[in-house]
């Protein structure tokens, strides 16, 4: 009896050393590590949303009426990252600012700037894995852009509502022991106020940008990282226009699209005059090859987009039997005359361009292969119908291998990577 | 009585000089400019092609031509182009600027005889662009529309090039601009490229064009829009604590707000203003049919609290301007609050 009692007692103190040990364990091993993943996914504006206003009145009073969930969400993306298959990856599932291809040494690999902090990022398709480079504070940026080696624009608005426009470059770590955890800071300042658009160049550390002047109108400018004084091209009665900076050294300048609204499209010669590209086509919208003469071109006319491809010899375009718009493609860095372009499941109709620019419509988009050559299209690849995501493909990139594509879904300004089947 | 009978057979005479000399002021007409019969005419469309365009040509002879059964020869600057029988028209590609185009038409008729006509020009381009004062928020990537009670920005970018190679500057280009077809003289006159004019009034399409030539008229050109105005567009976005105004997700019908307490922004999107906080304009706001005070510095905006429940806001907006009458926006959205997952706690109701 003694025994069985001594046993039973032994029993229970190892039974209490492993359920202490499991508490532990679970502390130091899960409870932390969540805890500071939901930290750090709240500080990148995907956990609960710090409410504090200023500005506005409030209002408290709401309906009893609840109604179905049908409408926009405005949460992000739900990750789908460990269901997508190879081929796609959702980069990050928060709002970005912008993105780019950066070559460093033999190796490319996509910078981005999250639209809530403003910190720069690396991602790594084959880890799919990002890694924060900058420590740099910029809250709500809506756009940002970067030069080929490491310059960081990024435009905000101000409490007035004015944009303002921060150009800068990544500095060195702020440790002078650098491991792979520490940040680098962003060394900049902030140049003049209500740049109305920007384009940066494909290479070198310059920008183009359209800021109002005294006579009601638009200069166009160009300057650099550097902090020399901006140099004036031209002047526009005009003021919506979108400019591109191709990799021949071309300055495009195009007209803001609108739906059946005739659109012209201008190369800026260096003394500022302008060369027509394109011209008189309703809700023209553009995509100029980056070292040739062959364009790809949209129209929306009478609630039906058309697609256009011109070659490099031809001046005749011809209609791909796809309906998209030009802002929803990208062209191959090569001689080759393929490009890619995100082509909505369903034709979109009304007046589509007016609508996309609000956020009011969205499209489900899938990507096509455009040989301009030999004026064939091909369907690729379909995220709906592969992973069962909805993308709404905006400022499509490739890298220039040619193997890559990332986007971002306008839908959530979420960003994605397509692995371009071969 | 004699006066009487006098007068009586005067107004018989004067309506028979009457009848007598407007027959033969009518017949006059007609013999001072009789049809010859043998005249051609050259007719071009459009007016002034543009370099690179596709124009089309027709000949109309007169009533002593027999079109159809003569041999029409087509050259240009000397050069056949096209000869058939019958072949009273053709459609021509034109070339660039700065070459002379001399087109002679030869009708052979087939009595033998043959008359010919010539039409000479040089090809020009304009462009006419469009933009409009009308507002749009920042960022956005489209063109400002013309609503009523805004400014359109016209432009004519003219490109125009003599024979010898010299390019004509617009400074030196007579500019005639035509509001359906009523010129414009007040912004037309020589160097006048660039005109603002009020945008069309609601309800009406506009013909806009512009005639643009050299003072000695060798060089000319044409350009002509049709344009309506369009009604302002006033949206609604959430302005997110952490992400700014979500431009890119207008709220619609029963949009989904999965916090407790929102910020909303109104757009007025085409509008004749600057900027939403004009304090021209006039926000009224309510919820769920009660007003809501509306903030003195951002009054384009509003914060609804939940009050840490679930349920819809109703929220309406109406937007006036004190001096442009024709704006006057009227907007409700459906906001769905949604923080916890069942809705079995609505809100209370008060402010």
């Amino acid at each position: 009896m003694k025994t069985l009692r001594l046993v039973l007692l032994y029993m229970l103190a190892a039974l209490l050393v492993i359920i202490l040990g499991g508490v532990t364990g679970w502390y130091f091993f899960l409870h932390i590590p969540q805890e500071k993943s939901a930290a750090i996914d709240a500080a990148r504006g995907l956990g609960p949303s710090p409410l504090s206003f200023t500005g506005g009145s409030t209002q408290k009073n709401v309906s009893m009426v609840v109604s179905g969930e049908s409408g926009t969400s405005t949460t992000p993306t739900p990750d789908t990252a460990s269901s997508t298959p190879s081929h796609l990856w959702q980069v990050d599932k928060t709002p970005v600012a912008g993105m780019r291809f950066v070559k460093q040494g033999t190796t490319t690999t996509l910078h981005f700037v999250e639209r809530a902090n403003g910190f720069l990022f690396t991602a790594d398709y084959a880890q799919r894995s990002t890694v924060r480079i900058t420590e740099t504070l910029m809250p709500k940026m809506y756009e940002a852009f970067m030069s080929a080696d490491g310059g960081v624009i990024q435009r905000s608005l101000d409490e007035s509502g004015s944009i303002t426009t921060f150009v800068s470059t990544v500095g060195a770590t702020t440790s002078k022991t650098s491991t792979s955890t520490e940040k680098n800071s962003l060394n900049g300042s902030y140049i003049a106020k209500n740049i109305h658009i920007l384009a940066v160049h494909p290479s070198a550390r310059s920008f183009f940008y359209f800021i109002s002047n005294d006579s009601g109108g638009v200069d166009g400018m160009t300057a650099s990282w550097s902090g020399t004084k901006p140099k004036k091209i031209f002047s526009s009665t005009m003021r919506h226009w979108i400019p591109l900076w191709l990799a021949d050294n071309r300055l495009v300048i195009t007209e803001g699209a609108s739906d059946d609204l005739p659109g012209h499209s201008y190369s800026v010669a260096s003394d500022g005059s302008l060369v027509l590209l394109l011209g008189n086509v309703p809700g023209l919208t553009i995509l100029p090859h980056p070292s040739s003469k062959a364009l790809i071109y949209g129209s929306s006319m009478g609630g039906k987009l058309t697609l256009f491809t011109q070659g490099v010899a031809s001046t005749t375009p011809t209609a791909l039997e796809i309906e998209t718009i030009a802002d929803k493609c990208v062209w191959l860095e090569s001689k080759s005359l393929i490009a890619y372009c995100a082509v909505p499941s369903t034709p979109p109709s009304g007046k589509f361009l007016d609508s996309w620019y609000r956020g009011a419509v969205h499209t489900v988009d899938n990507w096509w292969k455009i040989d301009v050559a030999a004026n064939a299209a091909m369907q690729i690849y379909s995220p709906k119908e592969s992973d069962g995501v909805k993308i709404d493909v905006e400022r499509p990139m490739i890298d220039p291998t040619g193997n890559y594509l990332a986007f971002i879904n306008a839908s959530d300004k979420s960003l994605w990577m397509l692995k371009i089947p071969q | 009585m004699a006066l009487v009978k006098r007068a009586g057979m005067l107004v018989p005479t004067i309506l028979l000089f009457l009848l007598i000399f407007f027959t033969f002021a009518q017949a006059q007409a007609i013999f001072t400019a009789p049809d010859p019969g043998t005249h051609i005419q050259i007719i071009m469309s459009p007016q002034y092609p543009s370099a690179g365009e596709t124009a089309h040509l027709v000949v109309r002879g007169g009533s002593l031509i027999n079109i159809s059964d003569s041999t029409i020869i087509w050259s240009l600057n000397g050069t056949v182009i096209s000869k058939g029988v019958g072949r009273s028209s053709i459609d021509m590609k034109i070339g660039p600027l700065g070459q002379a185009h001399n087109i002679t038409v030869i009708i052979q008729s087939p009595d033998g005889s043959s008359t010919s006509e010539s039409l000479s020009f040089v090809p020009t381009h304009i462009d006419l662009l469009i933009d409009s004062d009308s507002y749009t928020p920042p960022f956005y990537r489209g063109r400002a529309l013309p609503s009523p009670g805004t400014q359109l920005h016209l432009q004519a970018l003219t490109y125009f090039k003599r024979t010898n190679g010299t390019h004509i500057p617009s400074s030196s280009i007579i500019y005639t601009w035509r509001r359906n077809n009523q010129v414009l003289g007040t912004v037309s006159g020589k160097g006048r490229s660039t005109v603002t004019i009020p945008a069309p009034v609601p309800y009406s399409t506009d013909t806009l064009s512009v005639d643009a030539t050299t003072a000695d008229g060798s060089l000319r050109g044409s350009a002509t829009i049709r344009l309506s105005s369009v009604d302002p567009v006033l949206a609604l976005y959430q302005d997110h604590p952490l992400f700014g105004v979500m431009y890119h997700q207008l709220m619609g019908g029963d949009t989904m707000i999965p916090d407790s307490e929102a910020t909303f922004v109104a757009v007025p999107y085409f509008s004749g203003i600057s900027s939403p906080t004009d304090p021209q304009l006039r926000y009224t706001w309510t919820v769920n049919s009660v007003a809501a005070p509306t903030n003195a510095t951002r009054p384009d905006k509003i914060v609804i609290n939940a009050d840490k429940s679930d349920g819809k806001a109703v929220i309406e907006l109406s937007l006036t301007h004190a001096t442009n009458f024709f704006m006057n926006l009227k907007q409700t959205w459906d906001a769905v609050f949604r923080t916890t997952t069942s809705f079995d706690n609505p809100f209370s109701a008060g402010l």
